[in-house]
């Protein structure tokens, strides 16, 4: 192949050059191909850059299963060979977890007619060649309203027409089984001052000395506080103002004797209208 | 590293007599060089760099009256060398696969930097590495396109943009992590200054 002169920062990276690329990350190239790109990649800041996005989308196609066969055993007996890539691959499977948590529960935005909506999102999510690898699939979600509030009143809970309760069972993102997350909808009168969130707790094999939640970004929800714990549930109490039209999913974690914090796999979803 | 300031400006004039030019092909030459080593799988890249712009150096006085390509092409050859050396020192033979990561996601320290650093995050650029991830295969091209659409600009620009969001997120956990580390050695260290009351008694 002969060698273009390039000029520095600019970036003009044709698909074919985007194959090599991929190619030499996966030890497919040959040496005197190998020392061209190796070339560019000492004098061309552009090219740097491009080689660092094609790194970042080797990683993601790894992280949600789109390798199989021979390429995906050539990204792990190259590729990730070496501690810093393995490093930037649990940031990436950290990233994309997020993006599957953002999938359930997006962000309030006046979305454009044409993108995908939740409900297609989801269907995405569930339906597409990652699914299975994705760090499993969300399992059940199970959002019950009958019971929270003769709990709550069992437990000197609210006052009538002040506190809205809802209770919600966990959705286990971890375990990769069961049918796709039902979010129930849940609308807060004008005069509600907070919701009270009745979490069942799911079956732990150690027991913690307590539970703490909070809810899982993007929602940046403040004043949540504990309002009662026994076997069987937790509640929260959530300010109202604090919470808008939008899907929120809650994270449940477990405090040890020694006070180390363990994260419960899932997440209790719902949506406030 | 045994470069001396002799040495360097030795090695900043042949890269460039502009001497501002000369530190930027420095630069970009190193993280080049870094990013070969972890291309090659060879653990600390950085060292392997540095020894390789030590060995360039070395050869300096000899090579540089008589070289007529470009620099960068001697670093290529001089890395070559270093690769090959660090692959027949190492002691893990390639026929072992390494163990990976078992995708216990959002239970890690990470997780928990990762969280609070895209809270942190402004909600547009939030938005466009939520969507730039949804979807796989051709409806992601499909959305990319519609993305790129929306915002006037290029599918490639906006791969550039979302790779610049993780750039920064990738930063940001780094530092929390670091930072996290560096307060659990601290409280460790300050523990064990902490006098005990049998201490005291002997002072």
């Amino acid at each position: 192949m002969i060698e273009r002169p390039r000029p520095r920062g600019v970036s003009i990276i044709a698909e074919d050059e985007k194959t090599e690329l991929k190619r030499y990350l996966l030890g497919q190239l040959g040496e005197p191909d190998e020392e061209r790109l190796e070339m560019r990649l000492l004098t061309e800041p552009a090219f740097v850059e491009e080689f660092d996005m094609m790194v970042d989308e080797i990683m993601a196609s790894y992280v949600t299963g789109q390798f199989a066969g021979k390429e995906k055993e050539q990204v792990e007996r190259y590729f990730l060979q070496s501690p810093e890539r393995r490093q930037k691959l649990e940031f990436m499977a950290e990233l994309l977890h997020q993006v599957d948590i953002a999938q359930v529960e997006p962000p309030a935005k006046a979305r454009h007619d044409k993108r995908p909506v939740f409900a297609e999102r989801v269907r995405a999510f569930f339906s597409g060649p990652n699914s299975l690898p994705r760090f499993a699939t969300v399992a059940v979600a199970m959002v019950l309203l009958v019971g929270g509030g003769l709990w709550l009143s069992r437990s000197g809970g609210p006052t009538p027409g002040k506190s809205v309760p809802l209770t919600l069972a966990i959705s286990d993102a971890e375990r990769n089984t069961g049918p796709a997350p039902e979010i129930k909808s849940i609308k807060l009168p004008a005069d509600t001052s907070e919701l009270r969130l009745e979490l069942l707790l799911p079956s732990q094999t150690t027991q913690p000395v307590r539970y703490r939640a909070d809810f899982a970004p993007p929602a940046n929800v403040q004043g949540v506080t504990i309002a009662g714990q026994d076997s069987r549930a937790l509640v929260i109490a959530v300010p109202a103002s604090e919470l808008k039209p939008d899907r929120y999913a809650v994270r449940l974690f477990m405090i040890h004797a020694d006070g180390q914090e363990e994260r419960v796999p899932g997440s209790y979803y719902f949506r406030v209208e | 590293m045994t470069l001396t300031k002799d040495s360097f400006d030795a090695l900043l004039e042949w890269l460039d007599p502009d001497r501002d030019k000369a530190g930027q092909s420095y630069e970009a030459i190193r993280c080049g060089l870094i990013r070969i080593f972890v291309s090659k799988g060879l653990v600390d890249a950085e060292f392997y760099a540095d020894e390789t712009v030590d060995r360039v150096v070395k050869r300096l006085p000899e090579i540089r009256a008589g070289y007529v390509n470009e620099p960068a092409r001697y670093f290529i050859g001089v890395a070559r060398n270093v690769i090959r050396e660090a692959l027949r020192r190492r002691e893990v033979t390639t026929d072992v696969l390494p163990e990976f990561p078992s995708f216990r996601t959002g239970q890690s320290e990470m997780a928990d930097c990762l969280a609070k650093c895209m809270k942190a995050l402004p909600r547009e650029k939030l938005e466009l590495i939520y969507d730039y991830h949804v979807y796989e295969g051709k409806q992601k091209i499909a959305s990319h396109r519609e993305m790129a659409g929306e915002r006037s600009i290029t599918v490639g620009a906006l791969r550039t943009r979302a790779h610049h969001v993780r750039i920064s997120l990738e930063s940001c956990v780094q530092r929390c992590m670091e930072e996290r580390r560096n307060k659990s050695l601290g409280d460790r260290h300050n523990d064990r200054a902490a006098p005990t009351p049998r201490s005291v008694h002997h002072s």
